[in-house]
This record gives structure tokens, C-alpha cells and sequence, in this order.
């Protein structure tokens, strides 16, 4: 009787686990909602998150998701994502970053064994989403297009990128891009990084089909966003928020400030800076 | 009372070891946490590794600092001297201090301190881990705990397996390295306070191995060792092999649900359950089954396993939920690999187990780890670096397959030509 008790006890306590594993696929991400009627307003923020790791070489998501909460955004694009590779400690990273938010989210690597993806996460409902596997001459890049329903009519198309490094890769990758933003009617926003400077012909031809929304708020060069730490001048601007059809933009900066009082290489999540533009349709 | 113990299973084993041991328990806990420790270590250690390779050969500022997370790969040979250490200082002694410097490194690690310092403290536990497994598994072969040999080494094999279970469910509620991640209520203000979060665990995990590991130091006193002259040792390498390839093939993709789901095209939330499922699986067969050692089964369960990886590898998104299903199943036919494993190198040496074999077989068998890992890592990311390694990460996944299974099945073969001369 005793053995048989200890055994179911055994049995049981085994069984835990399970349940454990079974629960946390029940729970969903618990995603709150905004209320686009009431200010039609949206934030959004692109960041190239560097696998998790900081200019300190810290691989640490909580500080990603810090990073992004200084901005509290409704959409994001992040680049350089990473899913099950023990090189970033096998984390699903767009997941694990979208529960700490509480965002519905998307993922799609770039090579086939899941290094160098973009994502997107979203508090409104993503609706449609279409994942393109960029021309390149060298490392893999990819191209996503969202559909992203910001009330019961509105539907707000967004695109996410990082593009490649050569001059052969990103003029053949920007055509490309163009050639699908171009197909596609309505509102738009397009961000990501492309690993291009503001003056190059590659941007030169996007800013022919949307607005550089940071440049049009701040009416000058509005700073740039990699690295991100040896303070106080990064050095290049190659992230970008590109849009079309919005009513004004309230709002565009590169952020620089994670931690108030704080000026450290320890504040950024990643070699990038982040940045943010709110615009109002 | 001997031909009583065979006739049971694992699980009764327990029971009558229980009886006479009160403090088997805590026996069994020290193992379990050096395990579980372990796999974080690696999981640790394979980013800081990573990105100081990169430093050094891009020669980035600071690059220096770099080039000593490259000399940690040395403490991957300390396991090289553990018969030494223990001939001068006793092993008592060096497998309390191992374990000591494993639960103070693991703490480190959750201080959240400089990249440089985790990657050496994880580079510590893996290099003391590879003493203790040493240790620990010589004295637990040659101990008097009223259970036959196979009994025994179960045993080890038993916790050693729980470990990875108790990984699964941290990584399931924290989706990472450890509970900590989980950030429900993360406000920026106070972020840099809430990852600290996990000491709330790790510091009671930390000081239990320490405590557990003096209270049961009495147990592995082992027993007066016979070395038998008809009994040849084996080659270690084909053991030190197969473990490389079991640890490099769960460390790389059979430990992540996520991993699994992104090669298939399926849900993380759907192959986590059924991963945690099939590591209880492998643990019940271990406790119940009395028969765990016929070889015809072991070679249908490999080739099952073989038949997983290439359909997972090659047709992964073609076949998606079957072939996801399948690969998460197969976790259970590589922990009883690793058991087999574990089983050779334990007692087809038996009596007179040398500390300097197992402690080579576990060297060399992490080493095998590292290679492999990093050959699968640049061959899957930062391709263009090394364009010879561009698209091989599967090809290396499938050998690192194939010599499992060659090694399981010879070691598989050992044992029966063992327990054949045994009965002889």
C-alpha cells in the first residue's frame, strides 16, 4: 500500500512538469488593445536589437525590452532577431520580447537555421502578413509586409526590413522593396535598418515614395543611431522610419536616453539606438 | 538478497535503498543541481565565447579583454587533471570543492555581472562539472548502497535526466536561461532591480548543493577497489564521442520547442508540451521498465531517431506537425542514449574504475561539444565569414546524428559482450 502510494506520489510529482508546460501554452499573450479612435494617433519605433546584445557584450533581453518601454510604442520593427540558437541561450527572442510587452507579434529569419530575422509586434491586430526573402549576393536578408487594422475600416500597411551591406546588395534590395511598397494602396510605414546613410542614391530613391519621417519633424539631421555607445556622437544614421498618407507627424527622435541620471554603455540593449516617430491619421 | 535486487526495477531499487539510507534523497539532489547548473553554464558560456571570437579576429576596440574568454576554452582540459588533484589534495576533498566553486559560480552568473566575468564563471562550472560527473560517478559505481550495478549507475543516469527536465520547466515559465525573465509587470525605472529576481531561487539552490554535498559525503565512501586483470578497458573515445554528439545535438536543437517549431513550420506551444512529455517519458521507462537492455529494440529506437533528424533537417517544413512530433518523441530515444553511454563507460570497467578514463572520456566528450557547436554556429550564422561553412548547419547536425547512433549501438555492444564474460 505504502509502495503504491509512493509510486502514484512519484507518477505525480513527474506529471507536474507536464502541466506546467501544458498551462503555459494555454495562456496567450495578454495583449491590451489602444484605442485609435479616440486620438488616431500611432507610435512607432524601429530597433536593431543585435541578437539581445549590448556594446558591453551582455546578452540581455529584459534590457531590449526596457529600452523599448521608454517609448511605450504601439508597433515595432526589430532587426537582427534570433530564435532558438544557443548563441543567444536558445530564447525565442520576438516571442519572448512581445509576452514582456504584451504584444501580438511575428517572426521570420532570414536564413534558414533562423539567424538574422526581423520582427514585428504589434498591439493592434495584425491581419495579413506577407514575408519576402530579399535578392542578396551575400549574407540572406528578408522584407515583411503587415497588414495592421487600426480600427474597424482602417488598415495600416507596414513594412519591416534590414538590408544587406554592400552597395551591389542594397541598390538590387531597395528596388525590389520599392517595387512591392509601390503595389500596395492605402497608408504606409516602412521601417527597419538599411545600413545606408541618408545621402546615398539607395535612400535618395525611397525618399522619392515616402517621408523620412525624422528628418521632416526636425527639420535637420536629426542624429544617428549606431553604435550607440561610445557617447556622445554615434556616428552614422542608417535606421530609418519611412511614411506615406498621415495627417502630421507629432513626433520623431533617435532615443538616446534609456536610463535618466544614467550615461553608460550598460543602458543599451544593443550596438543600435532606436528610434520613434508618432504619426496622426 | 542480491538475485532479489536484479529481478526489480529501478524504481523498487529506491525503495530498498530508502529503507537504509535515509539520506539518499539529498544524495540524489547534489547530482541533479551540479546537472542542472551545468546545462545553464553551457548555455552561458556558448554567447560570451561567441562574441569574444568575433572581437578577437575583427580585432574590435577592447579586444584583448576578448582574448581571455578565448583562454577559458582551457578550462574545458581541467577534468584532464582530476586523477592528479585527487591523488594529492584526496577526493573527498576536490568533490566538495568542485561543488563548491559550481553553486558559488552559478550564483555569480545570476549577479548579472560583467560579460567577461559570466563567461569565465561558466566556463568554471563546466570545467568542475566534468570533476564531479567524474567523481561522483567512480564512487557511486563502487558504493554500498544495497543495489546491483546497473542499479546504480540508473541512478545517476536517473537525475542526470531530471536535470534536463527541471531546465524544460524553467525555460518554459522563463522562456530562458532562468525564471527571472519573466518580467509581467517590467517598469524601465525599476528594470535594472527586477533582474535580480532569480537570486530569490538561486541563492536556497546554491547553498542546498553545498549543504546536500557535505551530508551525504559519507555515502560514496567506496568500498575497497579489486581491479580485475581479465576485464580489458575499452576504448574511451568511442563514449567520449558519443556524449560530445548527445550533448551537442541537445544543447543546438532538441532542448528548444521553439528551435523545433521554427525548422517544422509548427507552434512552440504545441512541441513544448510534448518535448516535457517525452523527457518524463524516458524517466518513467527508467524507474518501471525491467528490461531496458535488449539490443535489437535499442537499434529500432536509433534508427527512429536517425529517421527524426534527417526528415526534421532535410523535410521539416514540408511534413511540419508529423515530423515535429516525431523529432520531439526522439528526445526520449537520446536520453536513453545518454543512459547507455553513461551505462559503458561505468561498468564495463567495473571493478576497478579509473578515475583518469572517465575523466578523459568526459574531457574529450566536452571538447567534442565545443567543436561541434561552434561548427554548427558558423555555419548557420555570420555565414559569410567562413564561406567553406555557409549552409552546412544541417550537414553537421546529421553527422553529429550519426556518430550518436554508431556510438550508442557500439557501446550498446560492449555491454552485452561485458555481461556475456561476466556470466562466463
Amino acid at each position: 500500500m505504502m509502495a503504491l502510494n509512493r509510486r502514484t506520489l512519484l507518477i505525480i510529482l513527474l506529471l507536474i512538469p507536464l502541466v506546467i508546460s501544458i498551462v503555459y501554452a494555454a495562456i496567450p499573450i495578454q495583449v491590451t488593445r489602444p484605442t485609435f479612435n479616440a486620438t488616431h494617433q500611432v507610435k512607432f519605433l524601429t530597433y536593431n536589437i543585435h541578437f539581445g546584445v549590448g556594446m558591453d557584450d551582455k546578452l540581455d533581453l529584459e534590457r531590449i525590452v526596457q529600452n523599448i518601454l521608454v517609448e511605450d510604442p504601439d508597433i515595432i520593427g526589430l532587426q537582427e532577431v534570433e530564435n532558438g540558437r544557443i548563441t543567444s541561450q536558445g530564447v525565442d527572442m520576438a516571442q519572448w520580447i512581445a509576452r514582456a510587452l504584451g504584444m501580438d507579434y511575428y517572426y521570420y529569419p532570414a536564413v534558414n537555421e533562423h539567424a538574422f530575422g526581423v520582427a514585428l509586434l504589434s498591439r493592434y491586430p495584425i491581419i495579413n502578413i506577407t514575408a519576402y526573402q530579399l535578392p542578396t549576393i551575400q549574407l540572406e536578408r528578408v522584407f515583411l509586409h503587415a497588414a495592421i487594422q487600426l480600427n474597424a475600416t482602417y488598415i495600416l500597411n507596414v513594412f519591416i526590413t534590414h538590408l544587406g551591406l554592400e552597395d551591389d546588395n542594397t541598390t538590387a534590395q531597395i528596388e525590389f522593396i520599392l517595387s512591392k511598397t509601390n503595389a500596395v494602396i492605402g497608408p504606409k510605414v516602412m521601417m527597419g535598418d538599411f545600413n545606408l546613410h541618408n545621402d546615398t542614391p539607395q535612400i535618395q530613391n525611397v525618399s522619392l515614395f515616402f517621408t523620412d519621417t525624422a528628418v521632416a519633424f526636425n527639420n535637420t539631421y536629426p542624429g544617428d543611431t549606431f553604435p550607440s555607445w561610445p557617447e556622445p556622437t554615434p556616428g552614422e544614421r542608417i535606421d530609418y522610419i519611412f511614411a506615406t498618407n498621415y495627417t502630421a507627424i507629432l513626433d520623431s527622435h533617435v532615443v538616446t536616453d534609456m536610463v535618466s541620471g544614467v550615461n553608460a554603455a550598460w543602458e543599451y540593449g544593443s550596438d543600435h539606438l532606436p528610434v520613434t516617430t508618432t504619426l496622426q491619421y | 538478497m542480491g538475485e532479489d535486487i536484479k529481478k526489480k526495477n529501478l524504481f523498487e531499487v529506491l525503495q530498498l535503498s530508502l529503507k537504509t539510507r535515509s539520506d539518499l534523497i539529498a544524495y540524489l539532489v547534489v547530482p541533479l543541481l551540479a546537472t542542472l547548473f551545468f546545462i545553464e553554464a553551457f548555455r552561458t558560456y556558448v554567447p560570451g565565447l561567441y562574441i569574444a571570437m568575433f572581437h578577437v579576429v575583427f580585432q574590435d576596440p577592447g579586444w584583448t579583454g576578448s582574448l581571455l574568454i578565448l583562454l577559458t576554452l582551457i578550462l574545458f582540459f581541467v577534468p584532464l587533471f582530476t586523477n592528479l588533484l585527487c591523488k594529492k589534495f584526496g577526493q573527498m576533498k576536490i568533490y566538495l570543492v568542485s561543488l563548491l566553486i559550481i553553486a558559488l559560480a552559478r550564483l555569480g552568473i545570476a549577479f548579472h555581472l560583467s560579460s567577461i566575468m559570466k563567461t569565465i564563471l561558466a566556463g568554471l562550472i563546466i570545467a568542475f562539472y566534468g570533476i564531479c560527473f567524474t567523481i561522483f560517478l567512480k564512487r557511486l559505481v563502487e558504493n554500498d548502497l544495497k543495489a546491483d550495478l546497473k542499479a546504480k549507475v540508473s541512478i545517476f543516469s536517473l537525475v542526470f535526466i531530471g536535470a534536463f527536465l527541471i531546465d524544460s520547466v524553467v525555460r518554459t515559465i522563463g522562456f530562458s536561461l532562468d525564471i527571472s525573465l519573466v518580467t509581467a509587470h517590467l517598469n524601465p525605472e525599476l528594470w535594472s532591480s527586477l533582474q535580480y529576481l532569480w537570486l530569490i531561487v538561486q541563492i536556497p539552490l546554491s547553498v542546498l548543493l553545498v549543504l546536500f554535498a557535505v551530508r551525504t559525503r559519507t555515502l560514496i565512501t567506496p568500498q575497497e577497489q579489486k581491479v580485475a586483470e581479465d576485464l580489458q578497458n575499452e576504448p574511451w573515445i568511442l563514449n567520449a564521442v558519443g556524449l560530445g554528439m548527445f550533448f551537442f545535438l541537445i544543447f543546438n536543437v532538441f532542448l528548444y520547442p521553439n528551435a523545433i517549431a521554427e525548422y517544422t513550420n509548427t507552434s512552440s506551444a504545441v512541441i513544448n508540451p510534448i518535448l516535457t512529455g517525452a523527457i518524463i517519458l524516458i524517466l518513467m521507462y527508467l524507474l518501471f521498465a525491467k528490461t531496458l537492455y535488449n539490443i535489437r529494440i535499442n537499434l529500432c529506437f536509433n534508427l527512429i531517431l536517425l529517421l527524426a533528424i534527417v526528415a526534421f533537417l532535410f523535410l521539416g517544413t514540408a511534413f511540419a506537425y508529423p515530423i515535429a512530433i516525431l523529432m520531439t518523441i526522439s528526445v526520449a530515444i537520446m536520453f536513453l542514449n545518454a543512459h547507455f553511454l553513461i551505462m559503458n563507460m561505468s561498468t564495463t570497467r567495473k571493478p576497478g574504475i579509473q578515475i583518469n578514463q572517465l575523466s578523459n572520456l568526459i574531457t574529450y566528450g566536452l571538447l567534442f561539444l565545443i567543436i561541434m557547436s561552434f561548427l554548427h554556429d558558423f555555419s548557420t550564422d555570420h555565414a559569410f565569414t567562413i564561406s567553406a561553412f555557409q549552409g552546412m548547419g544541417p550537414l553537421i547536425l546529421f553527422i553529429g546524428g550519426c556518430l550518436l547512433v554508431l556510438m550508442t549501438m557500439l557501446a550498446h555492444l560492449q555491454l552485452n559482450k561485458f555481461e556475456a564474460r561476466r556470466s562466463a
